[in-house]
């Protein structure tokens, strides 16, 4: 029996005959085997639709004055001023600016992050 | 006024890499660019967002908004959460993602194409490099499918009206949901990049087909590479490290 294929528009994933999904490299190399028959293009699945979630939108204007930071301004976030750190403080410093440090950072890794952002 | 709309999660470690893009505008109308960021590990923030601002208005960014959202929400909601805070005298949405490098000439290109009846702009071809593995591959795009550095109309993307959204394949949700007609730009000069990517399940999807669907050519990526600028060539060598 040949096995019907329809590739799904939106995500290029594939449906089988008889309702059945298979992941879609597995289909592709069906349909090049010739075990199974390509016959079409169908719409986005309904299971991949979501309601829209309830979200509270906190918008910052950027023209406002920051908030107050008892770190230096970037600016002044020299190379010089960061070899002053310990590995403590250069964490604490990643936190206030949303940088995350990486897991086996060295010192001089933050720093190279830091003067990245 | 044309807006550049950059939704984005957890990608503090790319997003400098269109910011930095923003900055470097040439020859640009006023323009507004909105940020929409869920909280995570590994947010921008608006802290990180202000380190910009000097640069961005010197590239006639006139307005910067960060907009910070309490939960996660999908892509498709995040584009309308930002088309929610559009200027009033926007004429044009630009899809932004946080791992492309735009050409200095998108804003300009962009609005001149608004202001010519444009519903949705987009360039049909146009190169990827993957960060990590230092290739690249040349796309284009199907007809009649969105493609690459993608604009649409203000009033397309005020038409957009949904209450459900997709979790993949949110730029064709978004071409047939607005209806807009696209305007094909030709060959884009901006650089889309992977690597990096939390978002696109479907560039996933397509890179693990050894063929791309037949979307994808093979690129001379040290040729795609050379087309950053210097310094985002430097940041780009210390994240592939």
């Amino acid at each position: 029996m040949r096995i019907k294929v329809k590739i799904i528009k939106e995500t290029h994933g594939l449906v089988i005959g008889d309702e059945k999904n298979l992941r879609p490299n597995i289909a592709t190399e069906l349909v090049k085997a010739g075990i199974a028959e390509y016959v079409g293009t169908v719409g986005t699945r309904p299971q991949n639709v979501v309601d829209a979630a309830p979200v509270t939108v906190d918008v910052i204007e950027m023209d406002e004055a920051p908030e107050a930071d008892d770190a230096p301004a970037q600016a002044t976030l020299t190379r010089e001023y960061l070899e002053t750190l310990d590995k403590k403080e250069l964490k604490a410093l990643c936190e206030r600016r949303n940088v995350a440090p990486r897991a086996k950072a060295t010192n001089g890794e933050i720093i190279e992050l830091l003067l990245l952002v | 006024m044309i807006t550049a709309a950059l939704p984005t999660y957890n990608n503090a470690q790319i997003i400098w890499l269109q910011l930095e893009s923003l900055c470097a505008q040439v020859d640009a109308p006023a323009w507004e660019l909105i940020v929409c960021e869920e909280k995570s590990e590994n947010t921008l923030g608006a802290d990180g967002l202000r380190q910009y601002a000097d640069r961005l208005k010197a590239a006639n960014c006139v307005k910067i908004k960060y907009l910070e959202l309490s939960n996660w929400v999908p892509l498709g909601q995040k584009w309308a959460i930002i088309r929610d805070h559009m200027h009033a005298d926007s004429v044009g949405f630009m899809l932004c993602a946080s791992d492309n490098h735009s050409a200095p000439d998108r804003v300009r290109t962009a609005f001149e194409a608004m202001q010519n009846g444009a519903e949705w702009c987009q360039y049909n071809t146009g190169e990827f490099y993957n960060i990590v593995d230092h290739k690249a591959g040349t796309f284009t795009a199907p007809k009649d499918s969105p493609a690459l550095f993608m604009t649409i109309a203000r009033d397309r993307i005020q038409a957009l009206n949904e209450t459900r959204y997709p979790k993949k394949g949110v730029d064709s949700w978004l071409l047939k949901s607005t209806g807009a007609k696209i305007t094909d730009l030709g060959t884009a000069k901006g650089i889309h990049t992977d690597g990096f990517n939390t978002i696109s399940h479907r560039r996933r999807t397509l890179y693990a087909n050894a063929d791309g669907f037949g979307m994808f050519a093979q690129a001379d990526e040290n040729e795609v590479f050379a087309r950053f600028p210097a310094a985002i060539q430097e940041k780009l060598l210390i994240l592939r490290k």
